[in-house]
């Protein structure tokens, strides 16, 4: 039997939407976590399926799918970031974390917060509050298991600024669970 | 390492970034800090509560209308005008009917275009000179001599950068002035008529090497085209 990924290789568009309707929950969910925007999170859903689409000849199997349309989602969410040029780069850039230093002052001094699963939905809701190269970082390394060199590269910044956006993320999350 | 935690200690701690010695310090100095204690237990707390967090999320709507939608025609993919208004018929031998005027379509864009003008050059590195015109995006190279990798299809050799390259360009078009847009458009489709027609003629010709190579050739330039371009884009 000729899997979904082979079919939709060869031209197949109901084999695709199977492959759709298979993965489009995860690859939502990033590009909602990425952007903190549900319309721009189905904007880039939409994005990553068509590129998948025409880049399916390309997929070998040396993965599993679900790994590669993962790292293909990532890359289209993070070229979206690239295409606003300037704002991704001061966003990005070792500037912003002298906003990140004032933060990290300020939530010495908070009680610590104790999240827990039921409190889900206040994380899910703070992190899309994030600014967007701390949601950025926090989202690839502590859900999707980036490692801070690979986030490094993704981006185009340094290994630095990578670590300095996660501890300015996780900062900014313990003053918005304490409420 | 200074008495006092740093943040960037203690996320490195709980992230297991410390050699063995480093966390055996900071674990000595947290003893003796209660603020830490608390940072390193929100730390964890955060952690543990993040990777609960469902891996799937469905979006409120179906996608896949607006999806399907799309995929119809390949992305990106610059009208081919011949195409669209002449399909491909039935397999009869054309080639030996080329006119004129198209081994001359052939042969020129196999010979002329290719993005490697002084002026765009210029324009990239910053000088005041305007964004280049039509005439700046072509000029005439001759056709370097190439060792092919016969087993390779050629379409395969160049497939999946030119389509990175056209998924590029197309996300970031808006920063390219109309101008410059339309001298791309121009050139790939004479680039794309030309490509289409080697290609059928080789179909007709398999064993003619001649015609692998200038399929290769334009495909070579279609890339170049494009990569060229998104320097522009990455410019601007």
């Amino acid at each position: 039997m000729i899997d979904a990924v082979q079919r939709a290789q060869g031209g197949d568009q109901a084999a695709f939407e199977e492959l759709y309707r298979d993965h489009v929950g995860r690859v939502y969910a990033l590009c909602l976590r990425m952007t903190g925007d549900r319309g721009r999170a189905e904007e880039l859903a939409q994005d990553v399926f068509l590129r998948a689409w025409t880049k399916l000849s390309t997929f070998r199997g040396d993965a599993a799918f679900s790994t590669w349309l993962h790292r293909l989602a990532v890359n289209v969410v993070l070229a979206h970031r690239r295409s606003r040029g300037k704002r991704w780069a001061r966003l990005m850039g070792t500037d912003d974390l002298e906003l990140y230093e004032g933060v990290a002052a300020k939530a010495g001094l908070a009680e610590p917060a104790k999240p827990t699963p039921g409190a889900r939905r206040d994380l899910e809701e703070a992190i899309a509050t994030l600014p967007d190269g701390a949601r950025t970082v926090f989202v690839l390394y502590e859900i999707e298991g980036y490692r801070h060199d690979e986030i490094a590269e993704a981006t185009g910044t340094a290994v630095g600024t990578s670590k300095a956006q996660l501890h300015r993320a996780r900062k900014l999350l313990r003053e918005a669970l304490n409420g | 390492m200074s008495e006092r935690i740093s943040d960037e200690q203690l996320n490195d701690y709980v992230d297991g970034l410390l050699s063995e010695a480093e966390a055996a310090e900071v674990e000595r100095l947290m003893a003796s800090s209660s603020e830490a204690r608390e940072t390193v237990d929100f730390l964890r707390s955060l952690r543990a509560a993040t990777a609960d967090l469902p891996a799937s999320i469905e979006p409120q709507r179906d996608l896949w209308p607006q999806i399907e939608g799309r995929m119809a025609p390949a992305p990106l993919a610059v009208v081919d005008e011949e195409a669209a208004v002449a399909p491909r018929g039935p397999a009869v031998s054309w080639w030996p009917r080329l006119n004129t005027h198209q081994w001359a379509t052939l042969a020129t864009a196999a010979l002329l275009l290719v993005v490697s003008s002084s002026a765009i050059t210029a324009w990239m590195v910053g000088t005041d000179a305007p964004p280049p015109a039509a005439a700046a995006l072509t000029e005439a190279v001759p056709i370097e001599a190439v060792s092919l990798d016969e087993t390779v299809p050629v379409e395969a050799r160049y497939a999946a950068e030119i389509e990175d390259l056209m998924w590029s360009l197309y996300e970031n078009r808006d920063s390219l002035d109309p101008q410059t847009v339309s001298t791309i458009e121009t050139n790939m489709r004479v680039i794309d008529r030309a490509i289409r027609r080697a290609r059928e003629a080789l179909e007709e010709d398999p064993a003619n090497a001649g015609l692998s190579r200038m399929l290769d050739t334009n495909y070579r330039h279609k890339l170049q085209l494009l990569q060229r371009a998104n320097r522009i884009i990455e410019m601007s």
